[in-house]
């Protein structure tokens, strides 16, 4: 046991730690003492998995153990039982901590064998590793005397609230959500109810967001910066013309006769499938498990035939139909059925993600589990490699030690695609062997039987969604999609000074992680369940905290989100907010879709795959053209409007200005300019502010000087009168027709229209629009 | 952006600009001129045996039966013959060049390094090692460091189109798809973006007004924020806008080079991508930039490709210098080629696997010349060197590794001091790489 003093520290520390994992953190009372009152005899105390955490894995395992009881290390190669994860793995903390609970039980002379052998007694591979009375043995010593006893302080999974971090309400958490799922501004309804019900019914109506269409385009934006399979809407026909025509013939007929609108509706089909399948599952609250376990595949009429697959269709040419159906391949010996397992057999899966004759499918199993394990092999498995030792062998990847670890994972993933050709990456091989000097097919410990090879995707598959990383994977994925910010790594540097908060971060992330999972099974793996627990948590709800604390801060370092909007979200949210798209003037596309993605930070999913989350000069410089060309643009149609369909004026008319020609002050103008004001602030950058708020106030002199610049250029004849022609509301936006001339606004003799066109740039250059 | 907020919003997003110097350099509104700095990645792994540091052996050589010499740069003197290549459009040889006629025109400037050992065959850990000293994630790659330490407000200050281009959040990353998004963005009050004497949106001095009240606002938002992320965002965009105005000074070309055969699609880009960074510098507006190059990681047919994918890469690179020589920058830049890693003895698919041994070339002002440091075995392992003479030893001596070469790169850029790069300390000693 340790000594008092030991003791009583562990409980001071053992209390952030808790509070961080159950949530509770600084500030909270409730069952944890203070420093003081822990000298004193507090009652708190560390549960074995923080103490774990906190005491054992950093200062000993980590530094000791893990080099050669990795999955690459020495010792398992000599065939150690004792087996423990690199950081970076999911759920290793968990992992370790029960490989050393159990390896504990046994014992040699009355002693456990793990506080024998880092004394380098039982003839230990790893010789002396830690000496008797060092700290780091006595840390060790107490886990183990832990694990002996009932535990006095079990660790809850749940995940309360961050007393100190200022969450947005339900208003707040619903705007953000339904403008970053469904591009949408609640509607006046979804505010009343969500004032009358509060937080109860945000759950309910958050489910809401996932019946709207929009929800779904979202979806697949955010599989799509995961699979990268819109690389093969890049031209017409891109999709069709990958697919092996000795085994795909209606696609080459396609791709040669059929019209191109035609040709780009089974193209389109075919590319974006695999993002159908998710859509499918999500929509019709199949278990998520699915994506890799469906043995169909996603077609809708005009990308059926090309797959050789029939399918009855309601709607022979609606191209939004999208049913199961089944590959067929054509072979020489006659048509035969595709060995589909969700995702892992996806033509255009497959050819994303493709193979060499050397490289063996060991790009798919990385991608694999970094998609559906959380795993990023090449960050878990990451050691310095000699070029000397590797030459020494004729089959490093089987026999280097330095290349074991990682290929001892990769490779046996890599088998469940031996049937696909090496060279086209969708052609179906079935008479394809495996190579039997890589290490044999499998999963983990499990070796694929060969009676097994023919379906060896499924049978993959059915494992992949056993491995408790499947679950976690996803909640990984939703996570960045959500806040934009991967989630937080294990701290590597134990040493580091503030190491101690950067733990807590990533025991609060963990936690919160955990908690999840455990929801998302108890859902059936229903992914919606994931996308709403990650927005009812403060890692998407946070919007301040009362501490300024340095440590505090680290604590807190990957809550709330502060995302950067995409330039897809931005997009969307310009519509929401102005009630009309930035558009190119010659057609109908939008700017941050089409000639502004990539400046802006967008992906194209071929040659650029990496979003941009923080801006640069360039991106500044597209957001003060598009303020300036949105306002243009709204500012004076809007004022077109009856005041009740305005979407950005509702509350003042072009006649109302702040002060008289004799400079008079004109009261309930400027009374009513403000409530606009504070509408906008609502409105565009979901602010709840006083009228007397210092924000209101700046806006109103923002646009009290400019109308005052205005009016005196105006009457000294430096500036015109009118708008300039683009300003002008001279056309229904809408309809695209002219508008009767009593409605035209082209005059702006007050200069009130452009007063309030400098506010409305002002806010749409905003951090607060620009971030969610 | 005015210098006091500046220096905030640098603070508040946790760059280390505190050193005057940085903040000077930053907010004086002094345009950078040069060096400049273009890192040059083959994607995928190359084989040095097939560039610069050939060798006569069954296991590694087919493509030749001699080495040859230029100075004292070895190189393989393949051909760029279109046959053998299996090209059939003679076009593609008016953009790609021989090793011997690269050497020719370059030769005189550049320093070699052979035999540098990246002790990876992991084409990210490769890439990450090779731009920026550390095989492990968390290090910015080195034209991040620079642009962060020279010019952080620039508009344009990191370019990139592939390649290594981490920034950990030293400084913004810049991509550019096209010339005319750019043109029409950089004058952003300006009604028509293609006449300067075309309505504005705003009078100048509301134009003003905005950006104030705009740069008032954040930085309320900002210092009242107590969320870390939260700050670092508004930062970001103060960071972003420090620059406003200046992107008005980029003057591009009406078009950009375009080359007639689908061959070179990839070298087409690169060269685009290397016009538009040269406009930057030129400009004031950019310090460095990554362009890469794929097509390296040939595990089948390595001679053809490899073969292919260099005379490309040294024809975009001589294409580069001699744009930027029009554009009167041609002693002004720097240019740093690199590789994940080198290539393994043949396999049975007349391809070349993963070995971690590679080389990296380096040419521009403070380069030395006609000079090659570090060699490699007939068994394609690399021979140490004295840390002083840079002579390769039999026995004893420092085998050269990435992090040798940045910690060289950092000094000869004048920032191996600075606070920033002390935030990335690189392992190892210095080794009087670049003199």
């Amino acid at each position: 046991m340790t000594t008092r003093k030991t003791r009583t520290r562990a409980r001071f520390v053992s209390c952030l730690m808790m509070l961080v994992s159950f949530g509770l953190v600084a500030g909270a009372s409730g069952g944890c003492s203070s420093s003081a009152e822990d000298d004193a005899g507090g009652d708190a105390c560390l549960s074995n998995r923080a103490f774990f955490a906190q005491k054992v894995w950093g200062p000993v395992i980590s530094k000791t153990c893990i080099n050669c009881h990795s999955p690459d290390g020495v010792a398992v190669e000599e065939g150690a039982e004792f087996r423990l994860l690199p950081p970076g793995y999911p759920g290793f903390l968990d992992t370790n901590m029960k490989a050393l609970a159990e390896m504990s039980k046994i014992e040699s002379e009355g002693k456990s064998v793990v506080l024998r052998k880092p004394l380098g007694e039982l003839d230990h591979g790893g010789g002396v590793q830690l000496e008797a009375g060092s700290k780091e043995y006595k840390a060790l010593t107490e886990l183990i005397q832990r694990f002996r006893e009932a535990e006095s302080c079990p660790e809850s999974a749940a995940t309360a609230s961050f007393p100190d971090v200022e969450l947005l309400g339900e208003l707040g958490t619903f705007r953000k959500a339904s403008l970053q799922l469904t591009g949408k501004l609640p509607t006046a309804d979804e505010i009343e109810q969500l004032r009358e019900g509060g937080l109860d019914v945000l759950p309910d109506k958050l489910d809401a967001l996932f019946d709207d269409p929009e929800f779904y385009a979202w979806l697949k934006v955010q599989f799509n910066d995961l699979l990268l399979t819109d690389r093969y809407l890049a031209y017409n026909g891109y999709a069709l013309n990958i697919l092996n025509d000795e085994q795909f013939p209606y696609a080459s007929e396609a791709y040669d006769n059929f019209s191109d609108e035609d040709k780009a509706k089974a193209s389109r089909a075919v590319a974006r499938e695999p993002l159908e399948l998710v859509t499918h599952i999500v929509k019709n609250d199949l278990p998520y498990t699915e994506i890799l376990t469906a043995d169909y595949t996603m077609m809708n009429p005009y990308s059926a035939p090309m797959y050789n697959a029939e399918v009855e269709f309601d709607n022979a040419a609606d191209e939004t139909e999208f049913k199961p159906g089944h590959i067929r391949a054509q072979l020489d010996s006659g048509m035969v059925s595709w060995p589909t397992a969700g995702l892992l057999t996806s033509p255009m899966w497959l050819n994303r993600f493709p193979t060499t004759p050397t490289n063996r499918n060991r790009h798919r199993a990385r991608m694999v589990m970094q998609f559906f394990l959380a795993t990023d092999i090449l960050a878990v498995v990451n050691r310095p490699i000699s070029a000397e030792e590797t030459a020494k062998y004729q089959n490093p990847t089987r026999d280097d030690p330095t290349c074991t670890g990682c290929h001892r994972q990769i490779d046996p993933i890599a088998g469940a695609f031996q049937k696909f050709d090496d060279n086209d990456p969708e052609r179906y091989r079935p008479d394809k062997d495996w190579f039997p000097e890589m290490f044999p097919p499998g999963y983990g410990d499990e070796v694929m039987q060969t009676s097994d090879f023919g379906n060896a995707p499924g049978w993959l598959a059915q494992r992949l969604v056993q491995d408790r990383r499947f679950p976690l994977s996803a909640v990984h994925i939703m996570f960045k999609s959500l806040t934009g910010h991967e989630p937080l790594p294990y701290p590597a540097d134990s040493e580091a000074a503030d190491f101690a908060d950067q733990l807590k971060a990533w025991e609060a992330q963990d936690a919160t992680f955990r908690a999840i999972v455990d929801r998302f099974a108890e859902s059936n793996f229903n992914l919606k369940t994931v996308i709403r627990e990650i927005i009812l948590s403060p890692y998407y709800r946070a919007k301040d905290a009362s501490s300024s604390d340095a440590a505090r801060q680290t604590q807190l370092s990957n809550v709330g989100t502060a995302r950067f909007e995409t330039p897809e979200s931005l997009s969307n949210k310009i519509t929401a907010v102005t009630g009309y798209p930035w558009t190119r003037g010659w057609d109908t596309n939008e700017y941050l879709r089409t000639d502004y993605r990539i400046l802006y930070g967008g992906i194209d999913s071929d040659t650029i795959t990496q979003r941009l989350t923080s801006p640069n000069g360039v991106m500044a410089n597209v957001v003060w053209r598009m303020a300036n060309e949105v306002s243009c643009a709204s500012t004076a149609f809007d004022f077109t409007l009856a005041p009740q369909s305005r979407h950005l004026f509702p509350y003042v008319d072009v006649t109302q200005a702040p002060e008289t020609a004799t400079g008079d002050a004109v009261p309930d103008a400027v009374s009513d300019i403000k409530k606009n004001i504070q509408y906008l602030h609502a409105h565009v950058l979901g602010e709840d502010l006083d009228l007397d708020h210092v924000e209101i106030e700046r806006t109103y002199q923002l646009f009290y000087e400019t109308w005052k610049e205005g009016v005196e250029k105006v009457k000294s004849g430096d500036l015109d009168k009118g708008l300039t022609w683009r300003c002008r509301a001279r056309v229904n936006r809408d309809t695209g027709d002219d508008l009767p001339d009593g409605q035209r606004l082209e005059q702006d003799e007050n200069y009130v229209v452009r007063a309030w066109t400098a506010v409305i740039t002002y806010l749409l250059s905003d951090y607060g629009f620009l971030h969610d | 952006m005015q210098r006091r907020s500046f220096f905030q919003a640098a603070a508040a997003a946790g760059l280390a600009l505190t050193a005057p110097s940085l903040v000077s350099d930053a907010s004086a509104g002094e345009p950078f001129a040069g060096p400049f700095w273009i890192l040059v990645h083959a994607a995928g792994g190359w084989d040095p045996t097939l560039m610069f540091d050939p060798v006569i052996s069954a296991n590694h050589t087919r493509s030749y039966t001699q080495t040859a010499k230029l100075g004292n740069i070895p190189y393989a003197p393949t051909s760029v013959d279109l046959a053998e290549l299996e090209w059939e459009n003679a076009e593609n040889l008016n953009w790609i060049r021989s090793n011997e006629a690269f050497l020719m025109k370059y030769g005189s400037k550049i320093s070699l390094f052979n035999g540098v050992d990246t002790k990876t065959n992991n084409h990210d850990s490769g890439t990450r090692s090779i731009w920026s000293g550390k095989t492990q994630e968390g290090y910015p790659s080195f034209g991040a460091l620079l642009a962060a330490n020279k010019s952080p407000g620039a508009p344009m200050a990191f370019l990139s189109s592939g390649g290594y281009d981490a920034t950990e959040g030293l400084i913004g990353l810049t991509r550019v798809s096209s010339v005319d998004a750019l043109t029409r963005i950089a004058r952003p009050n300006q009604q028509d973006a293609s006449d300067p004497n075309s309505d504005l949106y705003h009078t100048p001095e509301t134009w003003g007004r905005i950006a104030q009240y705009q740069a008032d606002r954040a930085a309320r938002l900002r210092d009242s924020a107590n969320l870390l992320r939260r700050r670092q965002a508004i930062s970001a965009l103060e960071l972003a806008r420090a620059g406003d105005g200046e992107l008005s000074k980029l003057q591009l070309p009406e078009t950009l080079v375009d080359i007639p055969s689908n061959d070179l699609n990839d070298l087409e880009r690169f060269m685009q991508q290397g016009q538009i960074a040269i406009h930057a510098f030129k400009s004031g507006l950019g310090v460095s930039a990554s362009l890469g190059l794929g097509g390296y990681d040939t595990h089948a047919n390595n001679d053809r490709d490899q073969r292919r994918q260099q005379a490309k890469l040294l024809g975009g690179i001589d294409y580069l210098m001699t744009y930027a020589a029009s554009q009167g920058l041609g002693d002004k830049i720097i240019v740093m080629v690199g590789s994940d890693f080198g290539r393994s003895p043949y396999n049975d698919r007349d391809g070349k696997d993963h070995h971690p041994i590679s080389s990296f070339f380096a040419m521009g002002p403070g380069i030395p010349g006609d000079r090659v440091i570090g060699a490699t075995t007939p068994e394609r392992l690399p021979m140490a060197v004295d840390p002083s003479s840079l002579a390769t030893v039999s026995s004893g001596g420092t085998v050269v590794t990435p992090a040798h070469i940045q910690r060289a790169l950092r000094r000869l850029a004048g920032v191996a001091e600075s606070e920033i790069s002390a935030q990335f300390p690189l392992e190892g000693s210095d080794l009087p790489l670049f003199g």
